[in-house]
């Protein structure tokens, strides 16, 4: 388990996606193809709370905890912004042509489609949302 | 994350090589609509290219709709399995141009 407490910015990003590959590994799970798609799915959430939860104020805190078991990653995000669900977020509809897809938007819909549970939870005016994924 | 240009009698390639998250993208974007100005047709080698988050995907996004929008065409080549994942995923895999 690695439990990561840092402010709220971009540039912390590469040190979340790290701890992450560091806990698969520890469970032998190092094949790009199970890792990548956990990895992106841990970005947008990252960054969705890097860019929205605190108006872009870089000195606020997100902790991550990263704990995994054989066979399975859950990822628990909390901070202390501004309330949001992303599992009420309009998805975007992915059978659209080229012309008519929006650019952006994309990110929520990613997690719920990669990973295998999602729950989110606001607790003492935190936000709290958790995903799993076996591997 | 390093991008290198290479001049082809098709156009130009961009290979790309590292990872394309929320920090690199910008870059990557750049160079894909530098590209666009300077020729019609591109091709981006995804060989050395191991991760792409929605970041990257939305910067696929603006080229394909820059080269039709151009009348041009953008192509991915050497995709890796893991980022084929994600097209996948996304369904990109089904508005991009990938050999």
């Amino acid at each position: 388990m690695e439990l990561l407490q840092m402010t709220a910015r971009e540039e912390n990003l590469n040190t979340v996606l790290a701890a992450i590959r560091r806990c698969l590994k520890a469970y032998g799970c190092s094949d790009n193809e199970d890792v990548v798609p956990i990895l992106v799915a841990a970005e947008e959430i990252f960054v969705n709370i890097v860019h929205y939860a605190y108006h872009n104020n870089k000195n606020e805190g997100v902790e991550v905890k990263v704990e995994t078991s054989p066979h399975l990653c859950r990822m628990t995000f909390t901070d202390r912004g501004i309330p949001y669900n992303p599992l009420e977020h309009t998805d975007p509809d992915l059978t659209l042509d080229l012309a008519s897809r929006p650019i952006g938007g994309l990110g929520i819909l990613m997690v719920k489609e990669i990973m295998d549970y999602v729950f989110y939870e606001n607790r003492d005016g935190m936000n709290i949302l958790v995903i799993e994924k076996g591997f | 994350m390093t991008i290198n240009e290479t001049k082809t009698e098709e156009g130009i390639t961009l290979s790309i090589s590292g990872n394309v998250d929320t920090n690199t993208a910008p870059e990557l974007q750049g160079k894909v609509l530098a590209s666009f100005q300077k020729s019609g047709t591109l091709v981006l080698d995804m060989a050395d290219c191991p991760y792409m988050s929605s970041a990257g995907l939305r910067v696929l996004l603006i080229g394909e709709k820059t080269a039709k929008s151009k009348k041009g065409s953008m192509k991915l080549v050497n995709v890796q399995p893991a980022v084929m994942k994600i097209f996948q995923v996304s369904n990109f895999s089904k508005i991009l141009t990938i050999e």
